[in-house]
């Protein structure tokens, strides 16, 4: 684990091909990254570094500006619950205890079994629900503790398992993009563009 | 083409500037000083530290703008004056100062610390905030050299684009976001750079320091020196600072000519040596019965002009030789040239470790840096700039970047490599349609072609440089040539007469009054000499700052030779030459003794004084004058000022050398001074930029042109007149025109040529008294291709041997960079030159060792 091996390696160096200057892909490798170890490992940065020419001092000083990642292993879920303007108007602090209280951990930690990990966050753009709950980045609410309980009930017992993948789940759609991207195609028809609007300028001037 | 000119009005001042100049810019040449953190003249503005806000109109009228980042427009209007800028200004210094550690006291950066400064100057003088700083774990080591305290960094990422943009070497980043950003190298990889140094100098606060300076001292107990490094020929231009008597750091100057204010830690920790009195040569001393003792200085001079003229008695002028290495001070080259050539008249000298032919080429075509970076073409010959002139290397990637068109011509791949446009190998069969191949490469269009010249390859004579250079300057006519030839004062060896075949100033006229007859030197190089010694034809070797063991000789063979010859060595430092010599005589060394060098654009830089000189230790061209007078000549060379005044008679490329020529510019002359155009005109230095500077020179003289207080200013007589002697013999030409042409040979089934490339950290005995940057030197290395190994039935990790005058055993590398002729050796210490075997290109034999 860490670095990225098989198919895998396969896939990253697909990414790292789709870009101009390789140096892009820090970003879409780290999330590979991810999914396959559930976080970015100092092996799978140093792998990163080598795959798009950076050190391995830019590829974390780009990916660490990301709360997103995650840089020490997590629970299986990663539970955000929002403490931002709307939802600590209706109720977001509560429901951060609850939920502390219901996972017997602190914000910021896994629980012991390894199964959860607890995070205050701030708005996640589901204001209009709030208290917002966040489950390895899919949304709910309103939540309140009894709901919120009953949520990780449903996690334990696997109910959700459709809905919600575990955290470091291989489970992106690869999206099918051109092997690289077409910059002269770009080029010219940008040159073309502004052909046409400097003859339509130089025909109003007439 | 000259600049387009905007016109703006900057606090109702109307000024005419170059378009493009950032405003901070403008308002720096009108003498209006702006606050600043992450503006940094010599990088990128980036605007991110908010500092240098000003008001400046605009079409929706004023507004507040970073004027480091916002360029100079027509009818632009500029009010830095404003309470609305006061206002701004004073808020940015509050935020900056919400995280900032109350550490002044304690902090290496106190008394000379721009962000102190500026909050002195800008800021509100009381804080608002109550709440807890944010912490850290206080200085970590990010390197050997460098400490990181996390806690005082303001996040203007000067540091990081110097590593990134500069060095190119981006092992240091921001790391996290927001309160939480801090700067962090990757996991265990240390930020090892041979640049690392410079991030402290351009730090704004405290966060990075230097471990050899930690509470050193305090700035405003210190004292400097304008200088010049003295490791490398490329002359980077320093501060020099010491206290009590011992050197206590050195910062870059903003040279516009040489070293844009950048060094390397070669140069930069290389006081910690000079400090290190336990391997520093204290006293003269001479062998009795084969036991070392203390002497004075008198009985040592007397002893030596005994040896001498013994010598001469037996076998006559040519029985006294001279080798040095290039690292003796303009003055003492002089001195010493004066005293083998004139006094004792034997022509067995060379100065310069037989780099001599490469630098006779090299000066009639001498190409300044700013020239060869402005070149057509770049050919680089034999070179490594990063390993042998590191901070041509920093230079040349801008220049690159900027569009430099690069040819590397060099045996295996360098840091060169991934910038060139053409890569062409050096290899010993290649040598002699080598030039028409560069030429054949180089692209189409005007301007000049300028060969860089280096000594990359030890193993291979620079006699074999030589030729190729040669047949380059005859294949692209008109080529010039900027040398980047070892040693500090290579170049200034030559030049003063102190190598084979040239007479002070490579002049080519009369010999001046002060001179009877000098030998005529154009016979033999430092290889031939110590041939000829071996075979017991010199009686006495005089030995200037040369360690034998760094050409080459083994302790045992330089042993062995002070048995065949009396060895006299002049030297700073201990070494197995000065404990085999019979007679050891101290030589102040870097920082204790005023003087001059010339780099390799030929630029004459000054080297500036601020210790005591250790022990008895005593420049090296007062040691020539003693030895002279009891030689019964005085040379009348009694002041350095003397000596300024000879070398301006001799002319040539000193023609027009005035002692007041340092006081005139911030960079040094180029040789001849005819050849230099701009007097370069007084520049203000940029207290952010480099702060230690700025801070320390108000207890000294100020380093701006015009205000450098010159070496030589007092106690210089009226120059003595150049006249032709009274046989109105001419100098020799210089030994350039007859062309020996270098025998290779072949090499035998299992033999293959040796590449024993330079490197910053050779382990030589300087090195090893530097108690800051010892412990860089690399482990034994060799590298040969994968087909080579697998000839030898060994693989990638085995233990081999690599024959040769001795034996090195080491874990051998497949490496497909190294083509199938070569063996590479990088070695932990000086042994690995052992392996050079004195012919033109060494041979080795790789063995493969059992078990
Ligand atoms: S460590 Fe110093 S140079 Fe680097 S970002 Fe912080 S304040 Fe700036
Ligand atoms: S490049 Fe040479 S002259 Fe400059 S700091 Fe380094 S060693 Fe000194
Ligand atoms: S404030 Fe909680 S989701 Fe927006
Ligand atoms: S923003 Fe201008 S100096 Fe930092």
């Amino acid at each position: 684990m860490g670095r990225f091996e098989g198919e895998l390696l396969v896939r990253a160096e697909k990414v790292a091909g789709l870009y101009p200057d390789p140096r892009s892909a820090i970003i879409p490798l780290c999330h590979l990254a991810q999914e396959q170890d559930g976080y970015v490992t100092e092996e799978a940065i140093a792998h990163i570094a080598e795959l798009v020419g950076a050190t391995g001092a830019e590829v974390q000083g780009t990916a660490s500006f990301y709360d997103m990642f995650k840089f020490e292993p997590v629970g299986e879920y990663v539970i955000g619950v929002c403490t931002n303007i709307s939802c600590m108007l209706r109720g977001g602090y509560g429901l951060l205890e609850a939920a502390s209280s219901t996972l017997g951990v602190p914000p910021g930690e896994t629980t012991p079994d390894g199964m959860f990990t607890l995070e205050e966050v701030e708005c996640v753009a589901h204001c209009d629900k709030a208290p917002a709950v966040q489950i390895n980045y899919r949304y709910f609410g309103p939540v309140d503790s009894e709901g919120f309980a009953e949520l990780v009930g449903q996690l334990r017992s696997g109910e959700l398992d459709g809905q919600i993948p575990k955290h470091g789940t291989l489970g992106r759609v690869l999206r099918d993009a051109p092997p690289l991207i077409p910059v002269e195609e770009i080029d010219a028809e940008r040159a073309r563009q502004d052909g046409e609007r400097e003859a339509r300028a130089a025909s109003r001037e007439v | 083409m000259p600049d387009e000119m905007v016109s703006v009005t900057l606090d109702g001042q109307v000024v005419q500037v170059p378009k493009g100049t950032p405003i901070i810019e403008a308002l720096d040449q009108i003498g209006v000083h702006i606050p600043r953190f992450c503006y940094h003249s010599r990088m990128k503005a980036v605007g991110v530290c908010r500092m240098c806000l000003v008001e400046v109109s605009g079409p929706r009228g004023f507004s507040i703008q970073p004027s480091c980042y916002l360029a100079v427009a027509e009818g632009m209007e500029v009010v830095t004056t404003s309470e609305k800028v006061k206002k701004a200004q004073s808020g940015v210094i509050e935020f900056l100062l919400a995280n900032h550690p109350l550490d002044c006291p304690v902090c290496d950066k106190g008394g000379e610390c721009p962000l102190q400064d500026q909050a002195f100057a800008h800021g509100a003088g009381e804080t608002r905030y109550v709440e807890e700083k944010r912490h850290y774990a206080k200085p970590i080591p990010i390197s050997r050299l460098i400490n990181l305290d996390r806690e005082r960094c303001i996040q203007c990422d000067r540091c990081t684009r110097f590593a990134d943009e500069v060095a190119g070497e981006a092992l240091i980043d921001f790391r996290g976001r927001g309160n939480a950003i801090r700067i962090s190298t990757f996991s265990s990889v240390e930020f090892d750079s041979y640049f690392s140094g410079n991030v402290t100098q351009i730090c704004p606060v405290g966060a990075l320091t230097a471990t050899p300076y930690r509470f050193k001292a305090r700035p405003w107990d210190l004292t400097q020196a304008a200088s010049t490094c003295g490791w490398c020929s490329m002359g980077c231009q320093v501060s020099v600072q010491a206290s009590q008597n011992e050197l206590t750091r050195m910062l870059g100057i903003d040279s516009d000519a040489v070293n844009h204010s950048w060094l390397c830690d070669r140069g930069r920790f290389g006081i910690a040596e000079v400090n290190n009195r336990d391997a520093r040569v204290l006293v003269p001393t001479a062998k009795a019965n084969g036991i070392r003792g203390e002497v004075s200085w008198a009985s040592a001079a007397a002893t030596v002009a005994r040896l001498v003229k013994q010598a001469r008695a037996s076998g006559g002028n040519a029985s006294v030789a001279v080798i040095g290495s290039g690292r003796l001070n303009l003055e003492d080259s002089y001195a010493w040239a004066k005293l083998a050539l004139d006094v004792v008249g034997t022509p067995l000298v060379d100065g310069v470790l037989g780099q001599g032919e490469v630098a006779s080429t090299w000066f009639e075509r001498a190409a300044s840096i700013d020239q060869a970076l402005a070149a057509r073409a770049l050919i680089a010959l034999n070179v490594e700039p990063k390993e042998e002139v590191p901070v041509l290397h920093l230079r040349l990637r801008e220049a690159v970047g900027n569009g430099l068109h690069l040819i590397e011509v060099n045996s295996t791949a360098t840091s060169l490599s991934p910038m060139a446009a053409t890569s062409i190998q050096l290899s010993p069969e290649g040598v002699g349609g080598l030039a028409e191949a560069v030429a054949a490469s180089l692209p189409d269009g005007d301007g000049d072609v300028v060969i860089l010249v280096g000594g990359r390859n030890r193993a291979m004579d620079p006699a074999i440089t030589g030729g190729i250079l040669r047949d380059l300057v005859a294949a692209v006519p008109g080529a010039r040539i900027l040398s980047a030839l070892g040693a500090s004062n290579v170049h200034g060896a030559f030049l003063a007469g102190l190598a084979p075949g040239v007479l002070p100033g490579a002049a080519r006229g009369a010999v001046p009054s002060t001179w009877r007859s000098p030998a005529d030197s154009g016979r033999a190089n430092y290889a031939g000499i110590l041939r000829a010694a071996a075979a017991g034809e010199v009686g006495v070797l005089l030995l200037l700052d040369c360690d034998l063991e760094e050409v080459g000789l083994t302790p045992e063979a330089i042993e062995a030779l002070g048995e065949r010859c009396a060895l006299v060595s002049l030297a700073s430092y201990e070494s197995a030459t000065t404990r085999a010599a019979a007679v050891t005589l101290p030589l102040a060394t870097w920082g204790e003794a005023r003087g001059s060098v010339v780099n390799g654009e030929g630029r004459m830089l000054r080297l500036g004084e601020q210790l005591e000189p250790a022990g008895l230790s005593k420049p090296g061209w007062v040691a020539a004058s003693l030895i002279a007078g009891d030689l019964g000549d005085d040379m009348s060379i009694l002041t350095a000022g003397d000596i300024w005044a000879e070398l301006k008679a001799w002319g040539g490329a000193f023609a027009g050398v005035e002692p007041s020529i340092f006081s005139s510019t911030l960079d040094g002359p180029l040789l001849p001074v005819a050849r230099w155009e701009a007097g370069g005109a007084p520049r203000a230095l940029d207290p952010v930029a480099t702060p230690g500077i700025s801070s320390v020179s108000r207890q000294g003289p100020d380093f701006r042109a015009g205000a450098v207080l010159d070496p030589y200013a007092v106690g210089t007589g009226a120059a003595p007149s150049a006249k032709v002697l009274a046989s109105g013999r001419e100098v020799p030409a210089a030994v350039a025109s007859e062309r020996v042409p270098m025998e290779l040979g072949v090499p035998g089934e299992d033999e293959a040529w040796l590449i024993l490339s330079r490197r910053v950290y050779e382990a030589d005995a300087r090195l090893a008294a530097n108690p800051a940057l010892a412990s860089f030197v690399r482990g034994d290395r060799v590298r040969v291709s994968p087909a080579r190994l697998a000839r030898l039935g060994a693989s990638d990790g085995d233990r081999v041997q690599v024959v040769g005058p001795v034996v090195l055993q080491a874990v051998a590398h497949a490496d497909d960079a190294i083509p199938d002729w070569a063996v590479a050796v990088e070695g932990r210490t000086i042994a690995v030159t052992h392996l050079i075997d004195g012919a033109g290109w060494s041979r080795v034999r790789l063995e493969r060792l059992d078990g």
